[in-house]
């Protein structure tokens, strides 16, 4: 019954799992009364102090019932919960200025309690006292800047924005130890710089971390104690040439703002506003240094599409460029099959999604099925880069022919569209598979295994648990990977991960499975600071 | 100030402001204050012109095209406070084409603060709340520009701090958390206490809220707001619940939505789920009122709808409903349009209602399938020019215009859509002097003189950059046209009524027939004062 789920997705939603406990599954027989009823008590501590925790709200949710169970500690951090139906319970706790760890190890696995029939269960529920961090902004010249936005970066859950007093002081709270970083982001009109007559300049200032870097990767990281404010942390903003981006619209339909701009940034996606003109043109001012990823799309029910133009921005305005429409794709194609045992079973279809190799977050999905014979066809596949994959373990793609040019590996560019090109796809029985447990210093534990290709640049991101801390992940090409265990906690944020991944450089682990290889690896998982 | 009307070439002049700004609390001269002027037009907004002060306060903007702006101004400890004078919520002004304004006094107010606390019933500080400063009195109340300072979240002590323009406020706290999470269950008799939106100190309506009057350049601080206990009898607790059929076997379920609203045909839409595998599905925790439902099943090869079913819930449950899922109708006939030959061959068109859509043949006939029930505008395109929709004949049941009330299903029904000549109107707006209405936030109503007014897409139209406007296909009949600018014409004006209240009062009567060609230059109605109507 220890079997581990894997899903290929891009939020993982937390389910509860399966328990096989041998006095459950007799009270299931005595079908004429319900099972003897469990109690839960105990106290909520300080995980620095120890000591108890007063008014702290509990709440026991379980999959079956709507309604959440609820108490509150009392002036010694105690509580008693009874009669409570025996069952699989999530726990959470509230209380200002405390949160919840997301490891295991404190309430046995993560936040989850088992009660069964008749237990009267007695915990030490710990919570940690959140930390902080605070600091002032400066502009370029050396004043304080009011009112500006200030987050951090890091962890799990999105973390609350804050703005500067009119001293320029901010401060983050409510932060579960660990490392962050901080960035304070000015407020952009999309506009060109403003004519002045006077002789002064305009002074722009580009999203800054701390303590005066443009991009995430080189800032510095700040470490938070439990229940401690890390204070000085002080960023300077970087004064940047308010610089845009021109250009031309081709194949689009004409009129003031009737496409819209994706820009994908290192950072994620940037928000800033584009504008197309009546006359086909368009731009894009203020925007940060880097390098982006633009494209538009537009024409409502067409589907229309650019190709993805990378662009670098830096001292100067990006002048021409040209935003070529590409009708959606419609491609035909056939399956090879390398060997028998390579054929699908039932139901089987061609799955393409759409990556960005650079920046590693996954947009659009489009599946075909595949006939008897091993044809298929792609219906309005958008223009941009795939990852082809089939529904079934038992194979893995090989390579992939679109017209006369064949690509290694799953990778099928369609930037530039595709008109009347068949697709040949070459598929293999050899797959390979890697598994193994999730452990800390103590033993296995439950856990997440992220896998994620090293060729494609983390464009793939495949996540599985087993309730033991056992993974595994069957039915995959052979190749290089990366891996590492991530705590179980609410979900995954697939984008989050990716933007933070050398994080995990110290417990990433790299193996390499040939075809038909099965690789054990046992994954580390690290406790958090608390 | 000079202002030239006739010569063509005055549209061409620009305009300046030039002055100094001050401190408005003690009248000393700022220096390193930032003015941007930021032009303003129907799509959006243009460029900028800005400024920096000097050591004497002295700023000085110049060549400026004619027309509104948003007056943007950054200091630090500062704001820009303007009385509110017209539908525009931000602070504004207007040039005119050649307009020199050198002695502009520019007074930035200091910044006023209010700070303190969220507690609940046993002190305890509340994390997360959002705290809102409202303007006691909306109308009289000064505007500024702020980037969202009036609304900030209590960190992890429960503390607050809002800045901003002076004035009197309410100060309303918002716990955070899920606001429709079920009651809970407790085990040892005390009660959960549910929190609800409290204004300072701790009231949950305003009427016995108590403003706080935040002065500039000081702060008031020890605000602290006591939670107030949401009144259990008006937690919305009831429940609608039942089973979907029709679902094809697979792993798709089909979705649930439900629309809530005070009366029948006036729903907006609440909230959705998923059916169960058995097709079972539960909303809970819902108030009285009209709610309608509906359920609806897409994979890759079909779509199913059920009908809606409007009903109202009041003290009790509705458990057991049915829903069962069908595949939309087929819905043939013709297009017939006014003028043409009865024996030539047509234009192809393509005829839309809702998602379906088809082609007409050489005979003007068509033929729509998976047509879900519902009430749809019907749509034909290409249409001769000023065309429009005049009538549509339903199994023989004539009704004049283009919507298609097929609430109840269809089943082999016979469509003919009517096309007839509408009319066009076109023209330019002016302002009171005669001059066109450049660079600002300038739109036409075109508004039934009689009979219901439905506001959508044809019932207005925004000038283009040299003030033109136009309506084409417009249902022959009697019309108010009404030309209507963001900073002169008052209070903007919201809902169907209201419009039709203004367009009587100021606008013109204009009489449209089959084939009209209507040329007609629109003045913008001015209000003074407060922008009351």
């Amino acid at each position: 019954m220890a079997k581990s789920d894997r899903v290929d997705v891009h939020f993982v939603r937390f389910r509860s799992l399966a328990f096989a406990a041998p006095i459950c599954a007799v009270a299931l027989w005595a079908q004429a009364q319900p099972p003897a009823p469990a109690s839960l008590a105990g106290a909520v501590t300080n995980s620095l102090t120890g000591e108890g925790i007063p008014h702290v709200h509990i709440t026991l949710h379980n999959s079956e019932n709507h309604h959440a169970y609820g108490a509150v500690t009392d002036a010694e951090g105690k509580f008693t919960m009874a009669p409570l139906p025996p069952d699989q319970y999530v726990v959470e706790m509230e209380r200002a200025g405390f949160l919840m760890r997301r490891n295991p190890g404190y309430i046995g696995e993560s936040n989850q309690i088992e009660l069964t029939a008749g237990e009267k269960k007695d915990v030490t529920l710990k919570l940690v006292p959140g930390g902080s961090i605070s600091g002032r902004v400066f502009d370029s010249r050396g004043e304080p800047v009011e009112s500006i936005s200030v987050q951090g970066e890091g962890g799990w859950s999105e973390l609350r924005m804050v703005r500067t007093d009119d001293s320029g002081h901010y401060r983050l709270s409510g932060l579960l130890p660990g490392k962050y970083r901080v960035r304070a982001a000015p407020e952009q009109i999309p506009l060109p710089p403003e004519h002045r007559s006077d002789g002064t300049e305009e002074l722009h200032h580009a999203r800054t971390y701390y303590p005066g870097s443009l991009s995430s990767k080189s800032a510095t990281r700040v470490r938070v104690q439990a229940g401690t404010e890390t204070t000085g942390i002080d960023i300077r903003l970087i004064r940047t040439p308010i610089v845009g981006v021109r250009g031309t619209l081709a194949g689009f339909p004409k009129g003031q703002n009737s496409v819209n701009f994706q820009l994908e940034y290192e950072g994620g996606d940037t928000n800033i506003g584009g504008v197309s003109k009546p006359d086909g043109t368009f731009e894009i001012w203020r925007l940060d240094p880097g390098t982006y990823r633009l494209s538009a799309s537009g024409g409502g029910r067409t589907g229309l599409r650019s190709a993805p133009v990378e662009i670098v921005v830096g001292d100067r305005n990006v002048e021409d460029v040209v935003l070529q429409a590409v009708a959606p794709a419609v491609i035909p194609g056939h399956i090879t099959y390398e060997d028998e045992s390579a054929k699908p079973k039932e139901n089987p279809r061609l799955v393409v999604r759409e990556v960005s190799s650079r920046f590693g977050s996954p947009h659009g999905e489009e599946e075909a099925e595949i006939d008897s014979d091993g044809s298929f066809r792609l219906e309005k596949v958008p223009a941009g880069r795939y990852m082809v994959s089939v529904s079934w373990r038992t194979a893995y793609v090989v390579s992939t022919t679109l017209g006369g040019t064949r690509f290694e590996g799953r990778v099928l560019d369609l930037s530039a569209g595709s008109v009347d090109a068949s697709l040949t796809v070459v598929l293999s029985s050899e797959v390979a598979q890697i598994s193994g447990t999730v452990r800390n210093d103590e033993g296995p534990v439950p856990g997440f295994a992220v896998l994620i290709p090293e060729q494609e640049g983390g464009s793939e991101f495949q996540i599985a648990m087993g309730p033991k801390g056992n993974y595994s992940f069957p039915g995959i090409a052979p190749g290089n990977y990366k891996l590492f265990a991530l705590p179980p906690g609410e979900g995954i944020r697939q984008d989050a991960i990716m933007r933070d991944l050398e994080m995990y450089e110290d417990v990433m682990e790299h193996v390499s499975v040939g075809p038909g290889q099965k690789v054990t690896k046992d994954l580390k998982l690290t406790e958090p600071e608390g | 100030m000079l202002v030239l009307f006739c010569a063509p070439a005055a549209f061409a002049q620009p305009a300046s402001l030039e002055g100094t700004a001050v401190n408005g609390l003690n009248g000393q001269p700022l220096s390193g204050v930032h003015i941007s002027l930021i032009g303003i037009s129907p799509t959006g907004i243009r460029d900028a012109y800005g400024s920096l002060s000097d050591g004497h306060g002295h700023f000085s903007v110049t060549g400026v095209p004619a027309g509104m702006y948003i007056l943007f101004t950054e200091k630090r400890g500062f704001l820009y406070v303007q009385k509110k004078k017209s539908g525009v919520p931000l602070p504004s002004m207007g040039l005119k084409a050649g307009e020199h304004d050198t002695e502009f006094k520019l007074e930035m107010t200091p910044r006023a603060v209010i700070s303190g606390r969220v507690v609940d019933d046993s002190g305890d500080p509340v994390e997360n709340a959002q705290v809102h400063a409202q303007p006691v009195s909306k109308e009289s109340e000064p505007i500024a520009l702020t980037f969202g300072e009036d609304t900030v979240p209590t960190d992890d002590r429960g503390a607050f701090r809002i800045s901003g323009a002076p004035g009197k406020f309410y100060l309303i706290a918002t716990p955070g958390g899920a606001h429709d999470a079920p009651p809970e269950i407790r085990l040892d008799g005390s009660t959960a206490i549910v929190y609800g939106q409290t204004y300072y100190p701790n009231a949950a309506a305003e009427e016995q809220a108590a403003p706080v009057d935040a002065k500039a350049g000081a702060e008031v601080t020890g605000i602290e707001i006591h939670l107030a206990r949401l009144n259990p009898r008006t937690t919305p607790h009831l429940r609608i619940s039942g089973m979907v059929q029709g679902t094809p076997p697979g792993k798709q379920h089909a979705s649930v939505w439900i629309d809530h609203g005070l009366k029948f045909g006036d729903t907006t839409i609440q909230n959705d789920t998923v059916a169960g595998d058995d097709g079972s599905f539960t909303f809970h925790d819902l108030e009285p009122g009209v709610y309608r439902i509906w359920t609806a099943y897409n994979d890759v090869d079909r779509h199913l709808q059920s009908q809606p079913l409007e009903f109202r819930l009041e003290g009790s449950d509705v458990v057991n409903l049915q829903l069962n899922l069908a595949p939309g109708g087929d819905l043939s006939g013709t297009v017939e349009i006014a003028g043409e030959q009865p024996g030539a061959p047509k234009q192809k068109r393509t005829v839309r209602i809702g998602g379906s859509e088809g082609e007409t043949d050489r005979d003007g006939a068509f033929h729509l399938s998976g047509v879900m029930p519902g009430k749809y505008g019907v749509g034909v395109e290409p249409l001769p020019e000023n065309a429009y929709v005049k009538a549509l004949t339903l199994d023989s049941v004539t009704v004049l215009g283009d919507r298609l009330d097929v609430s109840h299903g269809i089943r082999g029904s016979k469509l003919q859509i009517m096309i007839a000549p509408g009319g066009e109107i076109t023209g330019t707006v002016l302002d009171k002097d005669g001059q066109r209405m450049l660079n600002s936030v300038t739109s036409v109503f075109l508004v039934p003189a009689e009979g219901e007014f439905e506001q959508s897409d044809r019932s207005a139209a925004h000038v283009d950059e040299s003030a033109t406007y136009s309506f084409h296909g417009v249902r022959p009949g009697k019309y108010y046209l009404m030309g209507y600018d963001l900073f002169f014409s008052g209070l903007e004006i919201e809902g169907p009524e209201n419009i039709k209240k203004a367009a009587a009062a100021h606008g013109e009567l204009v009489e449209v027939k089959e084939g009209d060609r209507i040329r007609r230059n629109v003045t913008i109605f001015e209000e003074q004062g407060d922008g009351k109507k």
